[in-house]
């Protein structure tokens, strides 16, 4: 071949051997990487942001193929900055490895830094492509660094244990997706679920939400309010309420299996209204008093003494919203999806005409099952013998 | 009378000719001496004719005929006997179920394999000599008005200029009469089954059978039709459907998987739950090397088995490969040279790679799979999806003797699946492959009768 | 010059892909930002671009049957003109395909190798795409029909899995604002639907033009069922923060988890999103490489293969110095300027042409 021809392959080939000399500049072996499971945002004394990060720590199990360790054990590492990405990159000094988010499954704010707000800090997060959407957020009462720092007996690390309460949906789960469109939403308020510190584990006590107005926390609500945000916001997987019904000294306890519930905005002359219908489904599963409940009679006693505990609770979970004018509930969002050109009118007095929005509610129970038995036991007890 | 001991039949020689010959009444023989034809009358041979030079009478001679020279005319008597092994089944093609002949060193019997399966006066056969020292015969098969004119003659005149000195293996012919040479997939399929053959031959393709080896190319071929096995059209269609899904899956891996793992492992950790990554992060804490040269070191071990294994006495080979992977995977394991993942990658890979129906095809996936593996370390998974289109523009460019490649996914010819990505029932498939040249309707068309009632 | 022929069929498959290839990444976030929430409904009132597209090209093949259209421009507008009208097409092709690969190359180092320097990464598609062309137009409709499929089958069944996270109830309120947002939104994505104008730059490569209507008519149906269902699904998971994302589709695909061991797979559809790239970037590439070979009277394109796209790459790095530059291209120029010559231009030749024959009688 020609010797133009010849000497354009062999350069072709010097520069084909070059791409291989320069390296991947994106190689990130497995082993130079820190695993980071859990993110822990908090204030400190200087009112600077404190990041914690509780990442994976590899056994090195190479040698051996028997190893009685129980899993992968975690550890964690605090920094503090100005900003969060200020935070990350005096933590990334303190740590051999490339800090790795891609595998984060929770994010925990202090009560703290709550209460100053969080948005700021959150464009750290969205803005990052390695963040996932589907990261769990918390509100812990302890500090972060703490609860991160635990490694407990059962799960393999703090972080497991929260995420696996996020996926048991016993109380309200948010993502940072969720968190998003909160902090954008039109009702300008919105609710997460706290963790504390119980013993040497932490707990997702369900007792516990954070409310938040805008991007702070503004107070935390306990157990039964809670359960009045979930089942208001249709979010509510499975409960257990106890009632008690007149006539019948003892408790009842029910297994909501499902719930349903239906938002329906009114407008009409000027006025704002909301009605909330519920629809739910449960199980008998405890029967400590006397009224034998495979009689067809005895459900309709049931439904009923449920339906009014359940508007009770609701009206005290209202309540307690409009007080602090806050709409924890979403509506806002509801009655723009209906009466969008009203809503806009409105919108930035919402605050105002949440505190005097009429709300009715409407539930429906229906009992399904008593489980095995026809009598309750108190009954055959002392009956007993027959 | 001339002829080459170990190549001629010398009972018949001695039964038929010499004694036809030393019986002629010498009256008869003048005249028998003198005429200018017919004179192969007195030996009772039924394949003689004349020789009418000394370089064909020496071709002859070569091939295992008798020449008799009589004054100044010659004559050659196919009196041909030579050891040949037996049919037995093929070992690189086994099956389950299925006729058992493979074909052997003569070509005759080769050819008369062919017609015992193939018995229409349609299956017609040229036979021409190649090669300027081994004048090794060989013969193009085809089924009038199935096969393409264009290709027969096509193949014909390549098979003429063919100047070698020697043909020793139908290989050699292959890479002359190929259209692209230079890429590594063969575009035409060696064989040593017959019914793979007569089958290719009822689908409207050439044969070609060479003298001295059992291996017969057919041709045009795709890409597809490399990964079909005999047993699929033997065995049950629903379940060879799924053996097709499967080893169309595991063809994809035994390219990609190696590249999928690195590119994974180093670009997109956050791909892998969590669990996982953290016991290939425990397996890999003690190993000096990045991924990269891990694979490509367990790759090239594991190459260097199979070639190894291949050279052993069969006894001898089979443990080797097999306890010497595993043996040798665990040793280094334990040594810290390499992780327990990689040795699961590279070893699946090879379980996918010995899927591939016809060894021929599985060669240029071993191949292929070095660079794509070291793209995909240098680029991730871009890397590898470039890598992948570059050889799927290559496999889109290649013509076997007119037929694309790739048909018939690209371009895609809907008729052509049901025997590509399943295997209809036989009542089912009553057209041919759109590369049959002729009529595309079998005929004719037999459903399950009427009366056969579920 | 060029001897391949390729199906309608085929011809179907790459305006397909043409159009989705870099569309399908940035769509809902380009026309929700006029649009807001409505934006599928933009998706489905800018088809009529698409449908003008189709139909200038198909009438000026009838116009002029088998004709390339810079052979239609020199019969119409005399040799000089013609000439020039197809440099200024070439550049326009140049310009384009740049845009597009930069654009692939922003989102791969954005999301994929933060590190990777842009050059390397242009580099390698814009070879890649060297070698599909210089195997002529049949090897890369073959490429199309064996890579889209799969790509499809890929993306939509990931969005089928995120079906169990649509919420019907954000698609609501609709036209909240009036039709006007929707309309806007619709004028902006005229940069991808104007290009089915490309069916007029392959029509002279189709072996038989008997069912290309059907067949480009259903490659527009795709077109516009694949916009509607990126819309949904990123519209019904995430709301108006859809308009946010600057990858809405990315952001869905993220977000998909089944039983936890599945999930944060967007690296692997995103790869697939590679082949589909390719292709496009071949389509205009092979616009171009065609288009110079005639314009020069050469007898074989094949060879301009490589130097062109060594001409592409180098435009690819010196059009936008960043991210940002290049949305807002998007968003703000490019429908002017791709209307011009996906839409107008070919427009005004087509009434050019019709006039033509009518005063010829």
């Amino acid at each position: 071949m020609s010797q133009v021809k010849r000497a354009c392959i062999c350069i072709l080939l010097v520069l084909f051997c070059l791409l291989g000399l320069c390296g991947c500049w994106d190689r990130k072996e497995i082993n130079d990487v820190n695993i980071i499971t859990a993110v822990g945002l908090d204030l400190n004394d200087q009112e600077d942001i404190e990041l914690t990060v509780q990442f994976l720590v590899p056994q090195s199990s190479g040698r051996q193929s028997m190893s009685p360790s129980n899993g992968p054990s975690t550890s964690s590492v605090t920094a503090s900055g100005i900003t969060l990405a200020d935070a990350v990159s005096k933590l990334q000094a303190k740590v051999p490895r490339l800090l790795f988010w891609g595998q984060t499954e929770i994010l925990l704010f202090s009560e703290k830094f709550a209460r100053r707000g969080i948005v700021e800090e959150m464009d750290y997060l969205l803005r990052n492509p390695d963040f996932r959407l589907t990261t769990f957020v918390y509100v812990s009462k302890n500090k972060p660094a703490d609860v991160l720092g635990k490694s407990p007996r059962m799960e393999t690390s703090t972080a497991d244990i929260l995420q696996k309460f996020a996926s048991l949906h016993l109380k309200l789960s948010m993502t940072i997706k969720d968190l998003k469109s909160a902090l954008h939403s039109k009702a300008g308020a919105f609710t997460l679920p706290m963790v504390e510190l119980t013993g040497e584990q932490p707990s997702a006590r369900r007792d516990t939400t954070a409310i938040f107005k805008s991007d702070r926390m503004v107070g935390q609500v306990g157990s039964a309010t809670s359960q009045g945000i979930l089942w208001m916001t249709d979010k509510l997987h499975e409960a257990t309420i106890n009632l008690k019904i007149e006539d019948y000294p003892g408790d009842i306890s029910l297994r909501v299996f499902r719930s349903h519930t239906r938002l329906k905005p009114r407008y009409e002359n000027g006025k704002w209204s909301m009605g909330i219908h519920i629809d739910c489904e449960n199980d008998l599963i405890q029967n400590s008093t006397r009224l034998t409940t495979s009689n067809p009679q005895a459900a309709p006693l049931i439904e009923n003494a449920a339906e009014q505990m359940l508007t009770n609770r609701l009206k005290e979970t209202i309540q307690y919203a409009q007080q602090q004018q806050a709409d924890i509930f979403g509506f806002a969002d509801a009655f723009h999806r209906k009466y969008p050109h009203e809503f806009n009118r409105v919108k930035d007095e919402w605050e105002t005409i949440f505190q005097n929005l009429e709300i009715d509610i409407h539930p429906k129970f229906v009992m399904r099952r008593i489980g095995m038995m026809r009598v309750p036991s108190k009954l055959s007890t002392e009956e007993g013998g027959e | 009378m001339a002829y080459v001991d170990g190549l001629t039949n010398t009972e018949e020689l001695d039964e038929n000719v010499l004694r036809s010959l030393m019986s002629i009444d010498p009256k008869e023989a003048e005249e028998w001496i003198q005429a200018d034809e017919h004179q192969e009358r007195f030996i009772p041979i039924s394949s003689s004719g004349p020789v009418n030079n000394w370089q064909d009478g020496l071709l002859h001679l070569s091939g295992g005929h008798a020449l008799l020279l009589v004054q100044d005319k010659g004559f050659f008597l196919s009196v041909t006997r030579f050891e040949t092994r037996q049919i037995v089944e093929p070992e690189t093609e086994p099956v389950i179920r299925g006729p058992k002949d493979g074909f052997i060193e003569s070509m005759r019997i080769n050819t008369a394999l062919l017609r015992r399966k193939i018995r229409t006066p349609r299956l017609k056969m040229k036979t021409l000599q190649i090669g300027r020292l081994t004048a090794t015969s060989v013969t193009i098969v085809y089924i009038q008005d199935l096969a393409d004119p264009k290709v027969i003659q096509t193949v014909w005149d390549r098979l003429q200029q063919i100047d070698i000195d020697g043909v020793l293996e139908s290989s050699y012919l292959e890479e002359f009469i190929e259209d692209h040479p230079y890429s590594p997939f063969p575009q035409v399929k060696p064989s040593e089954r017959v019914d793979v053959v007569a089958s290719s031959l009822l689908q409207g393709r050439i044969a070609i059978v060479t003298d001295n080896t059992p291996v017969v190319l057919t041709l045009p071929i795709t890409l597809p039709s490399l990964l079909q096995s005999p047993e699929d059209y033997y065995e049950r269609y629903t379940f060879s459907t799924a053996v097709r899904w499967l080893r169309i899956a595991l063809f994809i891996c035994s390219i990609t998987l190696p590249s999928l793992y690195i590119s994974i492992m180093t670009f997109h950790q956050e791909m892998i739950p969590t669990q996982l990554l953290n016991s290939i992060a425990s397996a890999r804490e003690a190993i000096p090397f990045p991924t990269l040269i891990e694979v490509l070191i367990m790759e090239a071990a594991f190459e260097s088995l199979r070639e190894a294994g291949i050279r052993l006495p069969k006894q001898v080979g089979f443990a080797v490969t097999i306890v010497g992977a595993l043996v040798i995977g665990e040793a280094a394991v334990s040594a810290g040279i390499i992780s327990s993942p990689i040795v699961i990658v590279v070893a699946f890979t090879g379980i996918a790679s010995f899927t591939v129906p016809r060894f021929a095809a599985g060669l240029p996936i071993r191949l292929l799979r070095f660079p794509l593996t070291v793209i995909s370390g240098i680029f991730g998974l871009v890397g590898m999806m470039i890598g992948l289109i570059v050889l799927c523009i290559h496999l889109c460019s290649i013509k076997s003797f007119g037929v694309n490649y790739m048909s018939p996914f690209a371009p895609i010819r809907t008729g052509d699946f049901k025997d590509v990505i399943v295997r209809a029932p036989w009542w089912k498939m009553n057209q041919r492959p759109s590369t049959v040249h002729g009529n595309p309707n079998r005929q004719p068309v037999s459903k399950p009768s009427a009366d056969r009632k579920e | 010059m060029e001897q391949g022929r390729i199906s309608d069929g085929q011809v179907a498959y790459l305006l397909y892909v043409t159009v989705i290839a870099t569309s399908i990444l940035i769509m809902p976030s380009i026309a929700g930002q006029q649009a807001g929430r409505d934006f599928w409904l933009s998706a489905i009132i800018a088809a009529v671009f698409g449908f003008w597209g189709i139909f200038i090209a198909l009438s000026l093949n009838k116009l002029y049957p088998g004709l390339h259209p810079f052979e239609m421009f020199e019969q119409l507008l005399g040799s000089y003109l013609g000439k020039l009208l197809g440099i200024v097409y070439l550049f326009f092709f140049l310009h384009a395909n740049a845009l597009f690969i930069r654009q692939y190359a922003e989102f791969v180092i954005t999301v994929f190798l933060p590190k990777t320097p842009v050059p390397a990464i242009i580099g390698l598609m814009a070879a890649v795409c060297a070698l599909a062309v210089r195997g002529g137009i049949e090897v890369l409709a073959r490429t199309a029909q064996l890579f889209l499929p799969i790509s499809l089958i890929v993306w939509f069944g990931l969005l089928l899995i995120t079906i169990p996270d649509w919420e019907f109830q954000n698609i609501l309120p609709i036209l909240e604002f009036g039709a006007l947002p929707s309309l806007k939104g619709g004028f902006l994505l005229q940069t991808w639907y104007g290009e089915f104008i490309m069916l007029a730059f392959l029509i002279p490569f189709l072996s038989s033009g008997k069912h290309i209507k059907k067949y480009s008519l259903w490659a527009l149906v795709g077109v516009i069922i694949t916009f509607v269902l990126i819309s949904f699904s990123s519209l019904l998971i995430f709301g108006i923060e859809t308009t946010n994302f600057i990858y809405p589709f990315f952001e869905v695909i993220r977000y998909i988890n089944v039983g936890s061991f599945f999930e944060n797979i967007d690296a692997l559809p995103l790869a697939f999103w590679i082949l589909t790239i390719y292709l496009k970037i071949s389509v205009f590439h092979y616009a171009m490489v065609y288009g110079t070979a005639h314009l020069l009277k050469l007898s074989d394109y094949r060879s301009l293969s490589l130097p062109l796209s060594l001409l592409l790459a180098a435009t690819g790095l010196w059009i936008v110095p960043n991210t940002q530059k290049l949305i807002d291209f998007f968003s703000s120029v490019s429908p002017t300027y791709f209307t011009c010559f996906n839409t107008l231009l070919p427009s005004i030749v087509l009434l050019a042409a019709w006039i033509q024959r009518k005063v010829k009688g």
